[in-house]
């Protein structure tokens, strides 16, 4: 009777285990896609994207270097959505003539689709191109702050949340994976947001050419389209994909900040303060 | 109004609010926080004391987070407020660095974080100065009093220590003995640790005397079946706690759990309980009033909860760029209902607290 109690007992825990782990896994299938600005760059001369291995504040630029930045729901590690313009330094920084003490870094911001955008939200742009020149040393953060402004980049838990005020409030939030990379599932962790003065640690797809992640990126065919143009308009894209407003140049991000007077803020400190005092007192009379 | 409140009641409502500074690092809610807890607690004529220890050790907290920020961690870019003499370290331990660039970002984005940390220190202190913990462990259910008896002698030991200390320190000095420097030290570290030591299990056996961590006659396959199920209710209750607190795991795993693990912990505690014959002295009873206190307790939590669902972004303050903090009326309701055990909290009998601490701590001595 003994033995058949403890065997009971045994079964319990076992199923208990069984459960938690259920439970637990089941929980980190479904917490594999962010949705935040993916950083990649392109060292000088290299025609395409890689994840960039560090975060953009301790990646520092050299003359000739292109930046990009893409707002997706990154589901599938092994290929990430990369901006969708290609990295053509030539091109992007036609204009801009090489100055001594500075480097010239192309900038690519890519909004992304508006499937990815957050509930209620839409992509402001569609893909906006440019050119900065930034003093020799600056790092990944100052050449975003250069390109649209230090106000436009929200930056909190060490990552890039917002560019440009898109995404408004979320940062690098666990969504539910798309359909069709969840129904590959082969590898189906994402590359998670990295801190922005973190070290990627190598991922497994690291292994695979790490300066092609966008070899098996899901649109190939937009991406084929995308690349001659460089400033471009809303007839460019695909109708799903299409801007709520085409915005071409970096300068039209730079918003003027809306600065208005923070009375929430105000009437929060005095109640407070007063409560403080409240208590200060309220301890002084008990203690009489 | 002279009745004094249910331990576990204060317990509850300071746990909950801790919650709630959990889920924001708005620093106005943290500071609303802060201060019903520090109001409610002055009401209290005893036991300012732990409150204010607390208080001074989440100072400490915020003032250690902000000297970190400033030499160790990598900053966020922005103003540059000073400039430290760095060391350069290797490229390996990139998001680490010695000095540097201090920027304004940086230092208020690390004071939202320490404040979040202090305010939940400062939680448990109202918790402490409300209702002392060996109060609430009398309370127990009676399955759980050998861990009651263990967590009691743990936690008088440590002020027993500080106590035998000053009395070795002082003999030795009595004998003209030095008491400074590391040979004193090491002399007097031995007798102070039999001392505390001794007067620690002086206590268990004082309390075992009077009942605490006796059971019944119960078969031990019971014994057994009863504290495994109450580790796996446990077990599941921290899973639960788990799925519910950490931001991102899905909240359907959490309740159903914290649920059913809460479920057979009670059911365990109830079965074990039959077997223990002991009385109460005087038991703390429950009514509307501690049921009142947990109410508006949980009224912040939900508030705060609330102001996420209802503004997103609110309870989060941005740190760069600095923004002035939101101050999301669902939150600043919920926390203003905290307020209401002010109204109920009196001073406590002078003599049910004599009878409370004579009988735990008083007869060991």
């Amino acid at each position: 009777m003994s033995l058949g109690r403890r065997c009971a007992g045994a079964i319990l825990v076992a199923l208990a285990l069984v459960v938690a782990v259920a439970s637990f896994s089941r929980t980190a299938n479904a917490a594999t896609a962010y949705r935040y600005w993916t950083y990649y760059v392109s060292p000088p001369n290299a025609a395409a994207w890689s994840y960039s291995q560090r975060g953009p504040a301790s990646e520092h630029p050299q003359d000739g270097e292109v930046q990009g930045w893409r707002f997706a729901i990154q589901a599938d590690r092994s290929g990430g959505l990369t901006p969708r313009v290609a990295p053509d330094f030539a091109k992007l920084c036609a204009s801009q003539p090489a100055t001594a003490g500075k480097v010239r870094v192309g900038v690519v911001l890519d909004f992304g689709v508006a499937d990815d955008a957050p509930a209620g939200e839409h992509p402001p742009a569609n893909v906006v191109t440019g050119c900065v020149l930034v003093a020799d040393g600056a790092s990944g953060v100052d050449v975003l702050d250069a390109a649209v402004g230090a106000a436009n980049v929200r930056i909190g838990q060490g990552l890039i949340c917002g560019i440009s005020g898109y995404p408004k409030s979320e940062c690098a939030d666990v969504v539910a994976a798309p359909k069709p990379t969840a129904a590959k599932s082969a590898s189906p962790k994402a590359p998670a947001p990295a801190k922005i003065t973190a070290t990627a640690t190598p991922t497994p797809a690291a292994t695979v050419p790490a300066d092609q992640p966008a070899a098996s990126a899901p649109a190939p065919t937009t991406t084929a389209t995308l690349e001659s143009t460089v400033a471009l308009s809303s007839s460019a894209v695909p109708p799903s994909t299409a801007a709520s407003e085409s915005v071409a140049t970096l300068s039209d991000l730079k918003k003027p900040s809306n600065k208005t007077f923070p009375t929430a803020a105000v009437i929060g400190v005095v109640l407070v303060l007063g409560l403080a005092v409240a208590a200060i007192v309220r301890g002084l009379g008990a203690r009489r | 109004m002279t009745k004094s409140l249910h331990p576990g009641a204060w317990w509850a409502w300071a746990l909950l609010l801790a919650t709630a500074a959990t889920r924001t690092t708005n620093p106005l809610l943290l500071g609303l926080l802060l201060g019903v807890a520090a109001f409610v607690v002055a009401g209290r004529r005893t036991q300012g004391r732990a409150f204010g220890f607390f208080l001074r050790l989440g100072l400490l907290v915020l003032a250690m987070r902000l000297l970190f920020e400033a030499l160790f961690s990598s900053p966020l870019p922005g103003h540059v407020l000073v400039r430290l003499p760095s060391v350069p370290l290797p490229s390996a331990l990139a998001g680490l660095r010695i000095g540097g660039a201090v920027t304004a970002e940086s230092l208020v984005s690390a004071s939202y974080g320490g404040l979040q940390l202090a305010t939940l220190l400062i939680c448990l202190g109202a918790a402490n100065s409300l209702a002392s913990p060996r109060r609430l462990l009398r309370s127990l259910p009676g399955a759980l009093y050998e861990l009651g008896v263990a967590v009691t002698v743990a936690m008088s030991f440590a002020p027993q220590l500080v106590l035998a200390g000053s009395r070795v320190r002082r003999a030795r000095r009595l004998r003209g003995k030095s008491t400074s420097g590391l040979r004193g030290w090491v002399a007097s570290a031995l007798p102070v640790l039999q001392d505390g030591l001794e007067s620690s299990i002086e206590l268990a056996a004082a309390m075992d005397s009077r009942g605490f961590g006796r059971r019944g006659v119960v078969s031990a396959a019971r014994r057994r079946a009863t504290s495994s199920a109450l580790l796996i209710g446990l077990l599941a209750v921290a899973a639960a706690m788990y799925g519910l607190l950490a931001t991102g795991s899905p909240a359907v795993i959490g309740l159903p759990l914290l649920l059913g693990g809460s479920g057979i912990a009670v059911a365990a505690v109830l079965l074990g309980g039959h077997g223990v014959v002991r009385t109460k002295y005087r038991p703390d009873s429950w009514g509307a009033a501690e049921w009142l206190v947990i109410a508006s307790g949980l009224a912040a939590t939900l508030g705060v909860v609330g102001a996420g669902r209802v503004a997103p972004g609110s309870l989060h303050t941005s740190a760069y760029p600095i923004v002035a903090p939101a101050l999301p009326w669902p939150a600043v309701a919920g926390i203003a209902l905290a307020l209401v055990p002010a109204l109920l909290s009196t001073k406590p009998r002078p003599q049910a607290r004599q009878v409370e601490t004579g009988e735990l701590i008083g007869a060991a001595r």
